[in-house]
C-alpha cells in the first residue's frame, strides 16, 4: 500500500518508516509509515484507540519506535539533541498547561527559547506569531484569564513562533505537529485555526496533525493517513481517499451514518 | 495585517519587563546591603565606622597591632556571622525557588519536605559517630560535616521526589505527606542520637535543630560558603530552563530543554546548597517558602527574576530575623530558627487556606 516510499525519500521530511510500537507487550502500532513534508498539510485520522496520538509522539521524538525507523531530514531522530530537534519542529499537544503568572507574550516568547538570538529578534517573532493568530490585543493578558479558544490560539502562536524560518537560514525545513488542535473549539474557532495551519503549510512549513473533523481534512489537507487498530489502512489525497466506503470501513459505521456525519460542511 | 502601532507594544512590554527586573534586583540588593550594615553595627558592643573599616582590613589579613579592640569584634564575630547569614539566606531562598520550579508547585520548601532535617540528621550522625574516627585528617573533618549533611539532604530529596511524582506528574499531597514522614523519621533518629550523645554533642545537636548564625567561625564556615556559592551560581544558570519546565515537562522537552538532566540538577543542587547551609547554621525553616512567594507576588513568575530575587530576599529575611534574634531578648539570644518559623508557619497556613482549591 505504501507505494511511493522511495520517491518520498528523495525529499527532506519527517519520515516514520515501518514502525512498530509496543508497550507492556501490547502492540499499539504495527508497520506504520507516515511522512510529513515541508509545504504540505498532512493529517492522521482514525477511530479512538487507533494509535494516532502514539504515531504523532513517534514523529515528534517523544517516543522511540520499538521496530522500524524515524528520521528527520534524512537523519535518525536519535542523533538529534533535544535542542537541535526543537530548532526543527514545534509541537502543540492535546493538553496544555498555562503556568501560573505568565503573560501571553511571555508564553509565546518561550517558543523562541531554542534559538540563540537577540531579544529584539525574539520579540519580532513573537509579534509575528501573535499577529498571525490575530491575538495582539491579548498580548499583556494573564494566561489564566483567557477563554478556551483564545488559549488554544495563544499556544498555537507559541508553536508558530518556534517554527518561523529565520531569514538567515532560508533553506531550513521545519515542521509543526499538532494533536487535535481543534478538538475543544467551536465551528468558527476551528476554521480560524485550520485557516492558520493552511497558511503555515503554504509558507513552507510541514504541518502534521491528528484530527477528527473529516470535513476539515477534506477541505484543507493535502494528504491523509488513515489508522485503524494500530495499522495504516490507506493514505493519499483526501479527496480521493476519503470515500464514504473507506470512512464506513475505518470507523465501523454504515455508509448512511458516514454520509450523515459527514455531509455537514461538505464541500466540492 | 501588520499594524505598526500594535507591533510596537511587544517591544514595549519586553522593555518594561527588563526595566522591572533591573529595578527589582537593585532594590533588593540595596535592602540587603542596608541590612548587612545594620547587622554589623547591631550588638552589645558599640561599633564605630572606624572599627568597621579596621575590622574589614583585619579580615583581609592586615596587621592588627595598631587597631582598636572593637575591630577584632568586627572581624572575628560580626563579619563571619553576617556573611554566613548572607550565604545561608541566599542558599535557602534560591533552593526554595528551584524546588518550587522542579515540583511546579509553590508549596515546597527545603524544610517542609524534609531536605533540611535530612541534612541535620546527616550532620548529627557525623558528630556522634564520625568524630571518633581519628584516622581522618583535621582538614577533612570540617568538610565531613557538610558532606554528611549533603548525603542526608540528598536522600531526603530523592525520597520525596520518588514518592511525590508519578510519571512526571507531581502530587502535592503525596509530596507534603512524604515530607512529614521524612521529618518524623529524622526527628526520631535525632532523638535517638540525643539519647546516646554526651553533653557537648547534645549541645551541638540542639544547635542544629533550632538554627542559629551564632556558630560562625571562619575556620568552620568557609567550606559551606564555597559550596553555597557554587550551587547558587549553577542554579542561576538554569533560570531559562526552569521557565520552560514551568509549562510542563513534555513541552519543555519540545522546546529543547534536556529535562532529564535539568531534573537531576534541580534535585542535587538545592540539596547541596541547603545541606551546606544546614551544616553551619542548623535548620532555619520557611525562608525557602516565603522568599520565592513574595517575589512572585511582586514581580511575576519569570525565573530569571524569581531565582536571583529569592536569593536576595532570602538574605534580607534572614538578616532581619537575625537582628531580631539578637535584640529581642538581649543580652540573651533567641535561636534564629524559632523566629523564622514563627513568621513562616502562619504564612504557610495562609497559603494553604488561600489554595483551598487544590485537590491532587
Amino acid at each position: 500500500m505504501v507505494t511511493n516510499q522511495t520517491e518520498r525519500l528523495d525529499n527532506v521530511s519527517l519520515l516514520l518508516e515501518d514502525a512498530d510500537y509496543e508497550i507492556d507487550h501490547t502492540e499499539l502500532l504495527k508497520k506504520i509509515s507516515i511522512s510529513s513534508e515541508p509545504g504540505q498539510m498532512t493529517t492522521i485520522i482514525g477511530p479512538n484507540g487507533a494509535g494516532k496520538s502514539t504515531a504523532l509522539k513517534l514523529m515528534s521524538g517523544d517516543l522511540l519506535p520499538t521496530q522500524g525507523s524515524m528520521s528527520v531530514n534524512h537523519q535518525s531522530i536519535r542523533s538529534y539533541t533535544p535542542k537541535e530537534l526543537a530548532r526543527l519542529r514545534a509541537i502543540l499537544p492535546q493538553q496544555t498547561y498555562p503556568a501560573f503568572g505568565l503573560k501571553v507574550w511571555e508564553l509565546v516568547k518561550l517558543g523562541r527559547a531554542p534559538f540563540d538570538e537577540t531579544e529584539a529578534e525574539s520579540v519580532r517573532y513573537v509579534e509575528e506569531a501573535l499577529c498571525s493568530v490575530d491575538a495582539m490585543h491579548l498580548a499583556n493578558r494573564d494566561l489564566l484569564t483567557l477563554s478556551g479558544g483564545e488559549k488554544q490560539r495563544i499556544f498555537l502562536a507559541k508553536a508558530l513562533a518556534q517554527v518561523f524560518i529565520e531569514e538567515s537560514k532560508k533553506n531550513k525545513q521545519k515542521y509543526l505537529l499538532l494533536d487535535e488542535p481543534t478538538a475543544s473549539l467551536d465551528l468558527k474557532q476551528s476554521h480560524v485555526v485550520m485557516e492558520i495551519l493552511r497558511k503555515t503549510a503554504d509558507s513552507g512549513i510541514g504541518v502534521l496533525l491528528v484530527i477528527h473533523d473529516l470535513a476539515a481534512v477534506r477541505r484543507y489537507a493535502d494528504t491523509v493517513f488513515i489508522l485503524k487498530n494500530g495499522r495504516l489502512i490507506d493514505f493519499g489525497d483526501p479527496k480521493k481517499v476519503l470515500t464514504l466506503e473507506m470512512i464506513a470501513e475505518s470507523f465501523e459505521i454504515d455508509t448512511e451514518t458516514a454520509r450523515g456525519s459527514f455531509s455537514l460542511n461538505w464541500e466540492s | 495585517m501588520h499594524n505598526p502601532a500594535k507591533s510596537l507594544s511587544i517591544t514595549k512590554l519586553a522593555e518594561k519587563s527588563k526595566y522591572k527586573t533591573l529595578v527589582t534586583i537593585s532594590i533588593l540588593t540595596g535592602i540587603s546591603i542596608f541590612l548587612f550594615s545594620t547587622s554589623i553595627v547591631t550588638g552589645p558592643a558599640d561599633i564605630s565606622i572606624k572599627d568597621i573599616g579596621q575590622g574589614i582590613m583585619r579580615t583581609f589579613g592586615a596587621d592588627p597591632t595598631e587597631m582598636s579592640g572593637s575591630s577584632a569584634i568586627v572581624s572575628v564575630i560580626r563579619i563571619p556571622r553576617v556573611l554566613l547569614g548572607v550565604f545561608v539566606g541566599a542558599a535557602l531562598g534560591i533552593s526554595g525557588a528551584a524546588l518550587q520550579g522542579l515540583f511546579r508547585n509553590p508549596l515546597v520548601d527545603p524544610g517542609l519536605i524534609g531536605v533540611s532535617s535530612g541534612g541535620a540528621l546527616g550532620a548529627s550522625i557525623w558528630i556522634i559517630f564520625g568524630s571518633s574516627l581519628s584516622f581522618i585528617p583535621e582538614y577533612l573533618t570540617i568538610f565531613m560535616i557538610a558532606i554528611f549533611a549533603f548525603l542526608g539532604s540528598l536522600i531526603a530529596m530523592l525520597l520525596v521526589y520518588q514518592i511525590g511524582s508519578r510519571r512526571g506528574h507531581v502530587s502535592v499531597a503525596a509530596m507534603l505527606l512524604a515530607g512529614i514522614a521524612i521529618n518524623a523519621l529524622a526527628a526520631a533518629a535525632l532523638g535517638f542520637l540525643i539519647f546516646v550523645s554526651d553533653d557537648t554533642q547534645l549541645r551541638s545537636i540542639n544547635f542544629w535543630t533550632l538554627g542559629s548564625l551564632g556558630g560562625a567561625v571562619w575556620s568552620k564556615i568557609w567550606p559551606s560558603l564555597l559550596i553555597i556559592s557554587i550551587a547558587t551560581l549553577l542554579i542561576l544558570r538554569d533560570c531559562k530552563n526552569l521557565n520552560l519546565f514551568a509549562i510542563g515537562e513534555a513541552d519543555a522537552k519540545h522546546l529543547g530543554c534536556d529535562t532529564v538532566k535539568l531534573k537531576r540538577r534541580m534535585v542535587v543542587l538545592p540539596a547541596m546548597a541547603t545541606a551546606a547551609a544546614v551544616s553551619v547554621s542548623g535548620i532555619i525553616g520557611f525562608i525557602g517558602l516565603v522568599a520565592p512567594h513574595l517575589i512572585r507576588l511582586m514581580v511575576g513568575a519569570d525565573h530569571r527574576l524569581v531565582l536571583p530575587g529569592s536569593a536576595l530576599l532570602g538574605i534580607s529575611l534572614i538578616l532581619t530575623a537575625d537582628i531580631l534574634a539578637r535584640t529581642a531578648v538581649a543580652p540573651a539570644e533567641l535561636p534564629l530558627g524559632i523566629i523564622t518559623s514563627l513568621i513562616g508557619a502562619p504564612f504557610f497556613i495562609w497559603l494553604l487556606i488561600k489554595q483551598k482549591g487544590w485537590t491532587t
